[in-house]
């Protein structure tokens, strides 16, 4: 009887149960630690080889939909990257990128004492995905003749000496999609390297790539932000939604569980249900 | 509790949505139409800057070769003139070719023969057979997925679907985690921002 | 006629495209860049023409006064409202910045993140182990679950979720990024020789649609 409660368990109870999962670690911290994977030390490794010349391609393509995911990382690599004194510019192919770049920018610019055109420029928004991502691998001055304020490119001194994709040293993209594939497919066959910040949805897809060497190194959705600021020793949102998320995936665990065990109990009485009525009809045959 | 206006919004928002759990209801829906709207708006707005910036402004200044996508994207709006709608097709057209050009060549060096040639690496490890054995498992069962008249090709046909369950658990598996971080900040700016419950 | 100069302008603009990638000839180079970049800008056009045919579908719902027809107000007041704040004050406005941080961002993170509530329903009453295809998806997924957390440490699991991501993970990815990309090459063929014409409005049977 209870089986078959459990079996068709009202969907608003697994809802609250997924909910204080993720309340109760807010309210009371566990302070649980977490180990930095290979792939985000790459990342930091690559971040840590560049050089005060070098001028760095950072792509936000992701939306406010997974910004929650995606932005922690986006922080955390930025704020190395600042440490680092690397030039920045920021390629813009969602409508939403330009916003997520500038207010990255407004709250950290001041910390590092960045200032716009002569460390960092913001390159406008480049609809069109896969073929935008191909024209600015096959024409950069071409597809940026000017940054997203209208200021020809010639005249910003953070991209001084930048004429083709390959004078970049790296190519950050954080993305929720394909991009990162489609900057693995065109710009890094120019020469120049790509890592990739990655929803935890999209990083099976980019994981061909990392073993192949066409992707240089991967951040791992949330964990990977937490990753990335506990490398760089700066603890931030991601370090502390991760006892919220340890316990919402032990809840999915436990529910996963307790779903097979009602299902398995359930067509066990099922089965003996059905053994008992065959038993009861044929003893009334026999009379 | 805060007094920001903005996370009363954000807030009181997030509620309204959080209310379709419990049942469809018609704020739920207006929320919902008022997210498209906006979201619409904010495409609209960034594409008409975008055009402002790369296409009028430089055909203003002289620089005639815009000319050509800026009529191109004028006929995109034909479509809404049933007697011209067929010009809309032209820059359709253009767009298509140059696309199909740009995959094409996107594809074949890094997606195939780059995964192609990193499937070639020494058996001396468990890892790389597993490697070699679950890539090629996996294409045999895309082209041999229904059956075939040879024993082996069903047999790497009926591996490579395992691997592929494999890949598919692990990608659910992220997958989660991607929800649940979405949900953090939410249950966050509610308990925490607006109601000032946590710490 | 009209699908056969559609037909010609993909196959110039795609072939032009192809031989760039094979051909170092300036003149063709030069074409490619040109053609990408006119692509990008027509894009751009698209984008718009997303958002104005949105307008129209809604407007005509509300002139027709359809079922629900109140949300289309809602939808295009929303539209227009936040249109008019954005071409005459800027993105970088504080009025923008609300509607963004408050509204918009606020509204689409929260829609999304009701798929945490459905994939958790999803796996209590789905996620059930029917044969040795289940066993081994649910066995995977478990591990990666456990090994993004910081609970399963001290057994490892972090270990055990990367090398499921690094190795099964990627040989069954690639085999379908291989057989992906085939796919993508024998489409965008058939887009370039004219033998796939449905974006410009080619019937199956072959009629075209105007």
């Amino acid at each position: 009887m209870i089986s078959k409660k459990l079996a068709n368990l009202d969907s608003r109870i697994v809802y609250a149960v997924v909910f204080l999962s993720i309340l109760l670690p807010l309210w009371r911290p566990l302070g649980l630690s977490i180990s930095v994977s290979d792939g985000t030390l790459k990342v930091h490794g690559l971040l840590n080889a560049l050089s005060q010349d070098d001028t760095v391609i950072v792509s936000p393509s992701f939306t406010p939909s997974t910004e929650a995911e995606v932005y922690p990382q986006m922080e955390a690599v930025l704020r190395h990257l600042l440490s680092r004194n690397a030039r920045i510019a920021f390629a813009c192919l969602n409508v939403e990128s330009q916003i997520y770049a500038e207010e990255s920018m407004a709250a950290l610019a001041p910390e590092f004492g960045y200032e716009y055109g002569v460390d960092y420029v913001i390159l406008p928004f480049t609809p069109g995905m896969e073929t935008a991502v191909a024209a600015i691998s096959n024409n950069f001055l071409g597809t940026y003749p000017r940054d997203a304020y209208g200021t020809p490119l010639t005249e910003i001194e953070a991209v001084t000496g930048i004429r083709s994709v390959s004078d970049f040293a790296l190519i950050v993209d954080f993305n929720t999609g394909n991009t990162a594939i489609y900057y693995i497919q065109y710009a890094n066959p120019r020469g120049v390297r790509v890592v990739a910040g990655a929803s935890g949805v999209t990083v099976p897809y980019l994981t061909p790539y990392l073993a192949t060497g066409q992707l240089s190194g991967l951040i791992d959705g949330m964990r990977g932000a937490a990753e990335y600021e506990s490398a760089i020793g700066y603890p931030g949102e991601a370090l502390a939604a991760m006892d919220a998320q340890s316990l919402s995936h032990a809840s999915i665990l436990a529910l996963i569980g307790l779903g097979n065990g009602a299902s398995f109990l359930s067509k066990r009485g099922d089965a003996r249900d059905a053994e008992q009525k065959k038993q009861s009809y044929g003893g009334e045959l026999d009379e | 509790m805060s007094r920001d206006p903005g996370i009363w919004t954000a807030a009181l928002l997030t509620l309204v949505a959080w209310s379709y759990l419990l049942k469809q209801n018609i704020l739920f829906q207006a929320v919902e139409h008022l997210f498209v709207g906006i979201s619409a708006a904010h495409a609209m707005t960034v594409a008409f800057t975008n055009l402002r910036d790369t296409c009028l402004r430089p055909a203003l200044s002289g620089e005639w070769t815009v000319i050509v996508p800026i009529l191109g994207g004028l006929l995109l709006y034909t479509r809404f003139v049933p007697k011209i709608s067929h010009l809309s097709r032209i820059p359709l057209a253009f767009t298509m070719g140059t696309a199909a050009g740009v995959v094409m060549t996107g594809s074949l060096g890094p997606s195939f023969i780059q995964q192609v040639s990193g499937t070639m690496v020494p058996l001396n490890s468990p890892d790389n057979a597993i490697l070699v054995l679950g890539t090629v498992t996996t294409i045999a069962y895309f082209l041999f997925g229904r059956k075939s008249r040879s024993g082996v090709m069903d047999c790497a046909a009926k591996v490579g679907r395992y691997v592929m369950m494999a890949s598919f658990g692990a990608a659910y598996g992220n997958t989660v985690m991607m929800r649940m971080s979405l949900l953090i900040p939410r249950i966050r700016l509610v308990f925490g921002d607006w109601l000032g419950l946590l710490p | 006629m009209k699908l056969t100069l559609a037909s010609l302008i993909t196959l110039v603009a795609g072939i032009t495209v192809v031989a760039d990638y094979f051909v170092a000839a300036p003149v063709i180079n030069h074409a490619a860049s040109t053609f990408t970049q006119w692509s990008v800008m027509l894009s751009a056009f698209s984008t718009a023409l997303g958002g104005v045919n949105l307008l129209a579908v809604h407007k005509k719902r509300l002139s027709q006064r359809s079922a629900n027809w109140g949300l289309s107000v809602i939808l295009l007041a929303s539209m227009v409202a936040w249109l008019v704040i954005g071409l005459s004050l800027g993105t970088e406005s504080s009025v923008y910045k609300f509607i963004w941080d408050n509204v918009y961002s606020s509204l689409s993170s929260t829609l999304f993140a009701l798929n945490a509530f459905f994939i958790a329903s999803a796996a209590y009453r789905s996620f059930r182990v029917k044969g040795i295809d289940t066993l081994i998806l649910l066995v995977t997924a478990c591990a990666v679950m456990l090994g993004r957390t910081g609970l399963g440490e001290a057994y490892r699991m972090p270990e055990i979720a990367d090398w499921l991501i690094r190795v099964p993970n990627t040989a069954g990815m690639r085999g379908i990024t291989i057989g992906g990309a085939l796919g993508a090459i024998s489409v965008s063929a058939r887009v370039i020789l004219g033998l796939e014409r449905g974006y410009a409005g080619e019937r199956r049977s072959g009629g075209s649609y105007q």
